[in-house]
């Protein structure tokens, strides 16, 4: 009996040990020690969304993603509560929003996971998600057994397109121009592209060419026309000629 | 026996070459019905892409009317608004609908173009109430169309959906085609309905930027790479490329191994050996350090690389690497159609990409002085355009001339504008759209 008791004893202690954290879990789920800019993502922009759009700072989408509207919405609130205004959600601020919403619960006002760390921001360097998307579809088609850099160029090429007078002035019209580029027309363009060809198309918004200014490219075994032979090259990047 | 043998070889013989002429006549047929298929289907595919791009760029352009006050830029939203409608007009003529009733979306189009060509002719401005009343009507029918397009392209891209297979759901009258429901829902709401634009001004790095100053032998500019990259080297096994003639000039191109097995891959202007971009692979690993770390790491980075001071204009997160736009700055105001690109490993905080752009050779100064404050160029704004922040920037005009600007950061109708206004005219020089609700 004595025994029993024991027993009895240990199991209620066990109990509470495993569970008392569990109880507490809510409450653990607090900002990090990370300090949040513009651009920044994952679970801490997900808490400072849904913390904000509880004080009714925050009408966007709660989806861990600090974009303009999350900006907007801490500008303010640091205004209101005589902070110095930058945007920046360093330790005063979190402190400041923590004591601002002590009701907050994680569960209660979040419900899906904050947005994974290869989602896209709505615009790229006034890019629209969807450029971006059909871009990463012609790089993987054309080029997805070029070295980094030669992917990196067919995205180059397309955006060096953007900015000619020569071709259409939207990404669509100069991917779908008749004859523009070969997956396009045996249908490689409707491959499931991989991460590698996004980070590509990324690395050339922001402003890598390894092209320098090209707007043609050509596989030299393959290419029979005159015209492509008689451009002007500037660089040969894997099994690419990349020409004026 | 010959004789036996050879009667009945003859017929298996002839029946052999028949069936194999037949099939490859066959195979024939089927890879040229496969061949027009596919021209078809890239034909649907490119009228829809360019149709959700013209009425996204439509919205974005009603949206900078509504919030614009400058005659001049008024009358520039008005033309491009007209020009978008009648190319999505066309658009939506070169799609596969002869069977769907598309009249709403099409009623909306000429409208738009119909409201803007009236507007140019009879000389209004845009902050007349009536004229504000139309645009905003316009402006929420833009969203309805642009927001359900969105959704559709969100629809066919997992699924793979082919536009074939909705002429053939038509034909056979079927209605559980989610493209066929999709664009009779859109058309529905339109009764009651993405061209991107970069900043054009931001060119390459000149050919001529340093065109005065000495050239550069292969070794001295692979050294220059390692040197600005922060890595050892160069090795003996790395190889130095002399490019054809871009738009950034004589260059070469430096490509090697470094510790760690890393690649570099460097771009050197032959005169002056001055690095124009480079990338180091890298990034692999968890993101330990925060983005914020990252920036204030990029910052620091171009400072010792001899850029001066600069400001953050824009940056974003992609998995591991974080990518940071930065303008130089004269006298604390950022000069915008200057670009220096950086990208940071958030494993370790490395920089492994760097590129720049904009004429890095033209001086900036001496600038017009400033004629105008922060509140005089607010209260010539728009009353409908809720200003969120102002920054003093310096921004090239038309003509190529570098002249002190406002950057106005607002909000209209939950989307987030930044409008260039001339510090000294008050005139709007350019105006962009940084969100995009409908995605």
């Amino acid at each position: 009996m004595k025994l029993l008791r024991v027993l009895l004893f240990v199991l209620a202690i066990a109990l509470v040990v495993v569970f008392t954290p569990l109880a507490a879990a809510p409450q653990a789920m607090a900002f990090t020690a990370r300090h949040l800019v513009y651009g920044s993502r994952g679970d801490d922009v997900y808490e400072l969304q849904s913390r904000l759009r509880l004080l009714g700072y925050y009408w966007g989408r709660v989806d861990g993603l600090f974009g303009w509207k999350t900006y907007w919405a801490v500008r303010t609130f640091q205004y209101n509560f005589g902070m110095k205004v930058d945007g920046v959600v360093g330790p005063k601020t979190k402190r400041m929003l923590v004591k601002a919403t002590p009701n907050w619960h994680w569960r209660r006002s979040g419900g899906s996971r904050s947005a994974s760390n290869h989602a896209l921001p709505s615009r790229v360097q006034g890019l629209s998600a969807s450029d971006i998307r059909l871009m990463q579809h012609v790089v993987y088609g054309e080029a997805r057994g070029e070295p980094f850099e030669g992917q990196v160029a067919v995205a180059a090429v397309i955006l060096n397109r953007l900015h000619s007078p020569k071709f259409p002035h939207s990404i669509p019209a100069i991917i779908y121009q008749p004859g523009a580029f070969d997956a396009v027309s045996d249908g490689q363009i409707n491959l499931p592209p991989d991460e590698t060809s996004l980070q590509a198309v990324l690395d050339a918004i922001h402003g890598w060419d390894p092209t320098h200014g090209a707007l043609y490219y050509f596989n030299p075994a393959k290419a029979t026309s005159r015209w492509i032979w008689s451009r002007p090259q500037i660089a040969r990047i894997g099994s690419h000629i990349f020409t004026l | 026996m010959l004789h036996r043998t050879t009667w009945i070889a003859i017929p298996v013989l002839a029946a052999v070459v028949f069936g194999a002429a037949t099939g490859w006549w066959g195979y024939d047929q089927y890879r040229q019905r496969q061949a027009l298929a596919l021209q078809a289907e890239n034909q649907y595919e490119a009228s829809f892409h360019e149709l959700v791009a013209h009425v996204n760029a439509l919205e974005t352009e009603i949206g900078k009317a509504i919030i614009t006050s400058d005659p001049t830029a008024w009358d520039n939203r008005l033309r491009d608004m007209w020009r978008l409608s009648y190319a999505a007009q066309g658009d939506v003529a070169r799609l596969p609908y002869g069977l769907l009733p598309m009249h709403n979306v099409q009623q909306f189009l000429s409208d738009v173009a119909q409201e803007a060509n009236d507007w140019l002719d009879q000389g209004v401005r845009p902050t007349e109430r009536a004229v504000n009343k139309s645009l905003q009507t316009l402006y929420a029918r833009a969203h309805t169309v642009s927001a359900r397009l969105a959704a559709l392209t969100d629809v066919m891209a997992p699924d793979r959906l082919r536009w074939l297979a909705v002429q053939q759901a038509l034909a056979d009258g079927k209605s559980d085609n989610q493209m066929v429901d999709g664009f009779r829902r859109l058309d529905g709401e339109a009764g009651t309905f993405v061209e991107s634009r970069v900043r054009a001004n931001v060119q390459p790095v000149a050919a001529d930027s340093f065109a005065r100053e000495p050239e550069v032998d292969p070794m001295t500019a692979a050294r220059r790479l390692a040197s600005f990259a922060g890595v050892a080297g160069p090795a003996a096994d790395w190889q130095v490329q002399a490019l054809g003639q871009g738009r950034q000039g004589r260059t070469w191109l430096v490509v090697g191994q470094t510790s760690g097995q890393k690649r570099i891959v460097g771009y050197v202007t032959r005169h002056g050996g001055h690095v124009i971009a480079f990338t180091l692979s890298g990034g692999q690993g968890a993101a330990k350090f925060d983005f914020a770390d990252a920036e204030d790491r990029a910052v620091a980075w171009l400072r010792s690389r001899g850029f001066g001071p600069v400001a953050v204009m824009d940056g974003m997160q992609y998995g591991n690497v974080g990518y940071y736009v930065c303008s130089p700055t004269v006298h604390g105001d950022p000069v915008v159609d200057r670009q220096l690109s950086v990208k940071v490993s958030l494993a370790d905080l490395r920089v492994i990409g760097f590129a720049q752009a904009g004429d890095v050779g033209k001086p900036v100064l001496p600038l017009p002085p400033r004629t105008l404050t922060d509140e005089q160029i607010r209260r010539r704004l728009n009353p409908v355009f809720r200003v969120e922040m102002m920054r003093d920037v310096i921004v090239k005009d038309a003509k190529g001339r570098y002249q002190p600007a406002v950057a106005v950061y607002g909000t209209y109708d939950g989307e987030t504008y930044r409008m260039y206004i001339d510090a000294r005219t008050g005139r709007e020089l350019e105006t962009d759209r940084l969100t995009d609700r409908t995605v």
